[in-house]
């Protein structure tokens, strides 16, 4: 094993610096979209008309709530989908009985597509929390649950042997060795999950209006703001930007405590 | 007696697709001794460490005994070294936390941190006690994998190749490390090797596997005095005699 390639002063600037200019299309696109845009445009409002159309008709007030609530309805799911998959994933890691009991099922309700689950689950559940909870939860479970699979499968059978032969409880096998072993595939399979929790969560609002960002995207639509359907789309994006680093710095953080490179 | 073996028998392999690999292996290690398991490879040297460790069952009809009592399972007072360091420790617990680890719900918590010191300071570890495994050579890593063992107290060491990664230099320094370690603590040791020049420099008797399915092809006394110097040992008439007795059978057994 090499250990090269440690992060250092030098390539966390190169990082920053190909973070900025990842950003210049967009900047570009921005500056292109304003100068031949209009205000008035039915489609493309100016960028510099999205900011205020979230404040006219005497609207504003709604979008701090609806922030909060997406990203309740976010992080609980992906919370709950992380718990679930990963229970689940160890659970048919281990066991390769256990994996060809429901192995069938999961792989059925992994092929429907989570917005055809929408209608069902207000049906069984009402419009409510619960019920967008439950579909972002659905559709967030399977990379974490694969990816968990996947990550007990390949510990080296030595260190179980090694946990054998210390004669360690089930309990402390699972705590002290499975599951940070995991964490690296874990988060991985968090990562991947993140922005299909966040687009399932968005979605799930748009199309029941059960509060959220989701859901003022839906309204302001119906009512013809473009403007405003395009500034809680930005709103959208940047929730997603902050989740999605916060995530990375953890995934960050544990491959170094294993000592596992940079990919 | 620490370990009791009567016609042991022992297959690998999936059900269905297994192949024997011991066969009647009968074989007894006395408490405090120690004794080195040789043999070409893939001969079963590990399948039979596994066997003595618990890890594997042996066939129907093999009677294996650790202290009187059948082996069923990983035995209290037995303790593993494996030959692959990297995958043997946990590299995000600290040297410390993983000489902790089979201490962890036995121990209170200063007992734990006390016998964890005094551990690491015996394999020379207790500057390097809050380091991670890959921030160590792999002499050191080696060295925290025989601090876990020993942390239990055990009455048996059972030893796969612990030292065959490492260069010439650090293998006969921890050769030394563990004779002096084990003579300290009357530990018995069962050493998987295939250097025939360490395992009749540590050991008793060296135990040759042979055939196929494998018996026991010979067995070997050495009988130089202890404690033992790399250079004298070495060079003495019983060292060269056992060297050239194993030789010849392992050579003989192709
Ligand atoms: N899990 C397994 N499945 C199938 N065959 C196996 C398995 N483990 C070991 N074997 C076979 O059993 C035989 C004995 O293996 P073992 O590991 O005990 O040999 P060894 O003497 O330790 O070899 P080495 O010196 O290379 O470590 C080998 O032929 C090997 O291919
Ligand atoms: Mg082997």
């Amino acid at each position: 094993m090499h250990r090269s390639g440690r992060p250092t002063g030098d390539s966390t600037r190169g990082r920053r610096f190909e973070v900025l200019t990842g950003l210049v299309p967009l900047v570009v696109l921005v500056i292109v979209w304003e100068i031949i845009g209009s205000p008035d445009s039915p489609f493309y409002p100016a960028p510099s008309s999205w900011w205020p159309a979230l404040f006219t008709r005497g609207q504003g007030e709604d979008i701090i709530p609806a922030i909060i609530d997406t990203t309740r309805t976010f992080s609980l799911g992906l919370v709950i989908a992380t718990i679930v998959g990963v229970t689940i994933g160890i659970a048919v890691g281990v066991s390769a009985r256990t994996d060809r009991a429901f192995g069938p099922m999961f792989e059925f309700a992994r092929a429907l597509p989570p917005a055809a689950m929408v209608p069902v689950a207000t049906l069984l559940l009402g419009f409510d929390e619960p019920m967008k909870i439950v579909v972002v939860v659905l559709a967030a479970v399977w990379p974490i649950m694969l990816n968990t699979r996947t990550g007990i499968r390949s510990i080296d059978p030595v260190r179980l042997d090694m946990a054998r032969s210390l004669r360690l409880s089930r309990r402390r096998t699972i705590g002290s060795v499975l599951l940070p072993a995991v964490m690296p595939a874990v988060l991985l399979g968090v990562r991947v999950a993140t922005p299909v929790a966040l687009v399932i969560t968005l979605l799930v609002e748009y199309l029941t209006g059960v509060n959220g960002v989701g859901a003022l995207v839906g309204d302001a639509q119906r009512t013809f703001q473009p403007a405003r359907v395009y500034a809680l789309i930005v709103i959208a994006g940047l929730i997603s930007l902050v989740v999605n680093s916060l995530v990375r710095s953890a995934e960050e953080r544990v491959r170094r405590r294993h000592g596992v490179e940079r990919e | 007696m620490s370990f009791e073996c009567r016609s042991v028998r022992a297959d690998v392999g999936a059900v269905g697709a297994n192949r024997t690999v011991l066969d009647d292996v009968s074989l007894d290690v006395a408490s405090g001794e120690f004794v080195s398991i040789m043999g070409r490879s893939g001969v079963g040297k590990t399948t039979l460490l596994r066997v003595l460790a618990g890890l594997q069952e042996p066939s129907a009809g093999s009677t294996v005994r650790f202290e009187g009592r059948p082996v069923d399972g990983p035995p209290d007072g037995v303790s593993l070294v494996f030959q692959d360091y990297t995958s043997a420790l946990l590299p995000w617990r600290t040297v410390a936390a993983n000489v902790e680890l089979p201490l962890e719900g036995h121990l209170s918590k200063p007992e734990r941190s006390e016998r964890v010191a005094a551990t690491l300071e015996m394999v020379g570890l207790a500057d390097r006690a809050n380091d991670r495994p890959p921030q160590l050579s792999g002499g050191m890593q080696q060295r925290v994998q025989l601090a876990r063992a020993l942390a239990s107290r055990p009455a048996a060491l059972l030893m796969d190749e612990p030292f065959g990664a490492l260069d010439a230099l650090t293998k006969s320094d921890l050769e030394d490390e563990l004779l002096a370690l084990v003579a300290e603590t009357s530990t018995t040791v069962v050493f998987v090797t295939h250097d025939i020049d360490e395992a009749v420099y540590l050991s008793d008797r060296v135990v040759v596997l042979g055939g196929e399915p494998a018996g026991i092809a010979a067995d070997v006394v050495v009988d130089c005095p202890r404690p033992r110097t790399q250079i004298r040992t070495r060079e003495s008439a019983e060292f060269l005699a056992a060297r050239s007795r194993v030789h010849e059978v392992i050579f003989g057994t192709r």
